[in-house]
């Protein structure tokens, strides 16, 4: 098939528009909605300090590769990466090389923490030989949460004015169902485009790629030269993973599903923050570490220091 | 018609219909499209595209892993 631009050859077939892309206009198209989607919510504004949360993954490197060529003359912003180490057998080690490499040959500045120097333990240490549990308390949950404590405080102690996470229009309608699942309005009226500073301890999360199809991030991984690690995580667990599933082969059916997920909750947000604004909880520093927490001990305190 | 699939660095013949298409090798090889972009040699292949005997393709898994 030929492209619908230039006549070229396609490389991707973008059914849920009915286009068919070069490479060249597909890349282009990558970075052209990257562009509007980050002037749409004013996720990046002048003389920003940004932090990369970087694993090493196609979308966080993704991300970073993009986000510093996009801005590469904008002198006024600092950028640098922030990477976990969560003590993962055969799994981060690699990922964290990628990163390690990417840095070096964009010459971005990177810095590495581990669960193990942060909080004691490793992730193995943490859920290693313990049965999974559909519903709570699974693997992931021990290390997002870890994971977030330690991306957040390092990029506040750094002095992020923003952190970058990779996340696509895959991982957010994920987490846009989990939460209709859980019933967690309070998270859901959180996961809008624009950066919300909830509190002065929280460095304001934004995600570029939330309104980019994953496997047209793993596309552009690939046409770009990144380096992308195939191995899953041996952890994987949950009910999220069943929500992925699901929804790639609601899409694969029909496509666009999953742009429809994220524009109907677009439109229903208002409505959420209007129904949670007068149980919205106050943000106090946790008993145990300092760190910002709805709960007078936080729940990473709670999960890795009982 | 033989064909050779790879997937995540694992090699195995699928055997499919004469005149399959990419779309063919997927399904046979029990992957959802929507998680896997699809190379032959050095060639991003789109669903539509025919395959031919003794093709290698290679299946490269996009989604994240954690």
């Amino acid at each position: 098939m030929k492209c619908s631009k230039c006549g070229r050859k396609a490389v991707f077939h973008r059914k849920y528009e009915g286009s068919y892309l070069c490479e060249k206009h597909f890349v282009r198209s990558i970075e052209d909605k990257v562009r509007k989607t980050i002037r749409k919510d004013s996720m990046i504004e002048r003389g920003d300090s940004i932090a990369f949360a970087l694993s090493g993954g196609k979308d966080s490197s993704a991300v970073l590769c993009m986000i510093s060529k996009i801005f590469s003359k904008r002198n006024d912003l600092r950028m640098f990466a922030v990477s976990v180490d969560e003590g993962i057998p055969g799994y981060r080690k690699e990922s964290l090389e990628i990163a390690k490499r990417l840095c070096k040959k964009l010459g971005i500045e990177h810095h590495v923490f581990s669960f193990k120097e942060e909080l004691g333990k490793d992730l193995s240490d943490k859920v290693g030989g313990r049965k999974p549990n559909e519903w709570e308390g699974t693997a992931c949950t021990y290390c997002g949460l870890a994971r977030r404590w330690i991306l957040n405080r390092k990029a506040r102690e750094l002095k992020a004015d923003k952190i970058v996470f990779g996340m696509n229009l895959d991982d957010e309608i994920q987490g846009i169902m989990m939460d209709y699942i859980r019933g967690d309005l309070s998270r859901l009226s959180r996961m809008g485009g624009e950066p919300i500073l909830r509190s002065e301890m929280f460095v304001p999360r934004i995600k570029p790629f939330r309104e980019i199809p994953e496997k047209e991030i793993g596309l552009y991984a690939i046409l770009t030269g990144l380096e992308i690690q195939e191995k899953e995580c041996p952890y994987l667990e949950g009910p999220r993973f069943r929500v992925r599933d699901f929804l790639n082969d609601l899409e694969n059916q029909s496509p666009g599903t999953k742009f429809s997920v994220l524009k109907t909750f677009e439109r229903l947000l208002p409505s959420v923050r209007e129904i949670i604004k007068d149980e919205n909880v106050r943000i106090v520093k946790c008993g145990k570490c300092g760190e910002p927490s709805s709960q007078r001990v936080c729940k990473t305190c709670e999960l890795w220091r009982n | 018609m033989k064909v050779i699939v790879e997937l995540t660095g694992k090699k195995r013949n699928l055997e499919i219909p004469e005149k399959s298409k990419v779309i063919d090798v997927v399904r046979e090889a029990r992957v959802n499209p929507e998680t896997v972009i699809v190379k032959r040699g050095k060639e991003i292949l789109l669903e539509e595209d025919p395959v031919r005997k003794d093709d290698e393709i290679e299946l490269i898994r996009i989604i994240s892993g954690g």
